[in-house]
């Protein structure tokens, strides 16, 4: 099988998981506990949380490790709704992941207000559109960093400096960045990371929490890795994932390297196909190579790729009228394209032969259409 | 008439017609509304046999299905599909 769905999910890299089965079978001790073991435990986590720290950029104590992404997007919504009942707005777009949707429509149900920051025909965030859409009750501010569709790197920086000059919260989803790009988080209040993106496990993300922000806890249950979330620390799944940021720091050049060949080499296969459109975003990353093939179900294509042993995306499983991606809609403003839209994920490991015989299956499914 | 509307809270597009829901709602106080959510309402939404795309709104009279309204749609076209239904 070839994998193209990195978007999705990364493996495991088999360095990250030597250090997850070292430390969770040599360094077990719960990190609460007072005896020498839960010392050693605790000293082997605050060197994790140290290196999470200093790959954000951020104070140790604003990392909150979580179970998962979808957890950190939850918290960030409903704990900040907690800690500030009177504030009764927030601001997403169409772009988020459907645990932040998820959140924001469970406010919304509560008796919310929430609006959707429009894109520009660039597909990019109308950074001036959140002067008129920011209330006096506003409550937070929350957008993708990156368009998982498309790939389009959004101007959450701008954004998160909008946002400070009104003084309502910032949060933003760096799931698909993180090992990807680099960011500024210097006017950011909240973030929410995943490992299992960046080659770590699945399992553990982080909600990032600068240290002026108030927030109620989801899980009540005493003082663990933090204040802010109850459960026994993992210590494996810490470790794990600091290594999976460490490495990730120190191969970007590298990493970014092949992945960028990897794009061109699709690219220029693609545009071999005269029934392929490539839906081109603003400041896409290279992980990401999004294209239609007009007439064509994506559903249906998709199968018959993985029935050739290949495996990718479609657009999210949400959408609205007509199915059409508001991603491609956005930047193409085509119906047709919308609606027939697929995403390559790229990555380091992807291999040239590969992607030669992606581009070969897919010169067979569109001379059988 | 009752509105019967299936969706989703991950899905935005029911997110985003949550305001013209509400608005609705506050304009036709007449109007009997029922809401199921796509995956903790199965059993509910099961025998409406809707497709892929949500939100789905199931227009009755009298019990009796009259007009179905899928996807989303601004304020005042929503009013007008309901209102002619």
């Amino acid at each position: 099988m070839i994998y193209l769905d990195y978007s999705a999910t990364t493996p495991l890299d088999p360095r990250v998981a030597a250090k997850w089965m070292d430390v969770e079978t040599r360094v077990y001790a719960n990190a609460n506990s007072a005896h020498a073991l839960g010392l050693a435990s605790k000293a082997i986590n605050d060197a994790s949380l140290a290196v999470m720290a200093g790959f954000f950029g951020v104070p140790v104590e604003s990392i909150i490790p979580t179970a998962s992404a979808v957890e950190a997007n939850n918290f960030a919504l409903k704990g900040l709704a907690l800690k500030y009942p009177k504030k009764r707005h927030v601001i997403v777009s169409a772009l988020e992941h459907a645990s932040l949707i998820g959140a924001a429509g469970y406010l919304a149900h509560q008796g919310y207000d929430v609006d959707t920051l429009p894109l520009t025909p660039q597909g990019l965030y109308d950074v001036e559109a959140l002067d008129t859409l920011i209330r006096p009750d506003t409550l937070v501010v929350s957008l993708t960093a990156v368009d998982s569709e498309t790939g389009s790197r959004q101007p959450i920086e701008s954004c998160a400096e909008r946002c400070r000059l009104h003084h309502v919260f910032f949060h933003t989803d760096l799931t698909q960045l993180v090992g990807k790009g680099s960011f500024d988080l210097s006017h950011v209040d909240l973030a929410t990371v995943s490992a299992h993106k960046v080659y770590g496990p699945k399992g553990i993300g982080l909600l990032i929490k600068k240290p002026h922000v108030g927030i109620v806890p989801l899980l009540h249950g005493g003082h663990s890795v933090t204040p802010w979330r109850a459960s026994t620390p993992p210590n494996g799944l810490l470790a794990a994932f600091a290594e999976a940021l460490r490495l990730a720091h120190d191969e970007a050049d590298q990493r970014l390297a092949i992945v960028q060949a990897r794009h061109d080499q699709v690219i220029a296969g693609l545009r071999q196909q005269s029934r392929v459109t490539i839906n081109q975003a603003s400041q896409a990353l290279p992980h990401f190579v999004n294209f239609s093939i007009v007439g064509t179900r994506p559903e249906e294509g998709l199968r018959y790729f993985s029935d050739h042993g290949i495996c990718f995306s479609s657009k999210s499983a949400c959408s609205g009228q007509d199915e059409k991606s508001v991603s491609v809609y956005a930047i193409t403003g085509d119906e047709a394209l919308a609606i027939s839209s697929y995403r390559l994920g790229l990555s380091h490991l992807t291999t040239v032969t590969e992607i030669e015989t992606f581009l070969s299956v897919l010169a067979d499914y569109v001379g059988t259409l | 008439m009752t509105i019967i509307v299936i969706s989703a809270v991950w899905c935005h597009a029911c997110l985003s017609m949550r305001k013209t829901i509400n608005a609705i709602k506050t304009k036709h106080p007449e109007w009997t509304w029922i809401e199921y959510d796509l995956d903790l309402d199965e059993d509910q939404v099961a025998p409406f046999k809707i497709g892929k795309i949500i939100p789905v709104f199931i227009v009755q009279k009298n019990n009796t299905e009259v007009k179905r309204i899928v996807g989303e749609h601004s304020l005042s076209a929503l009013e007008s599909e309901l209102l002619n239904a």
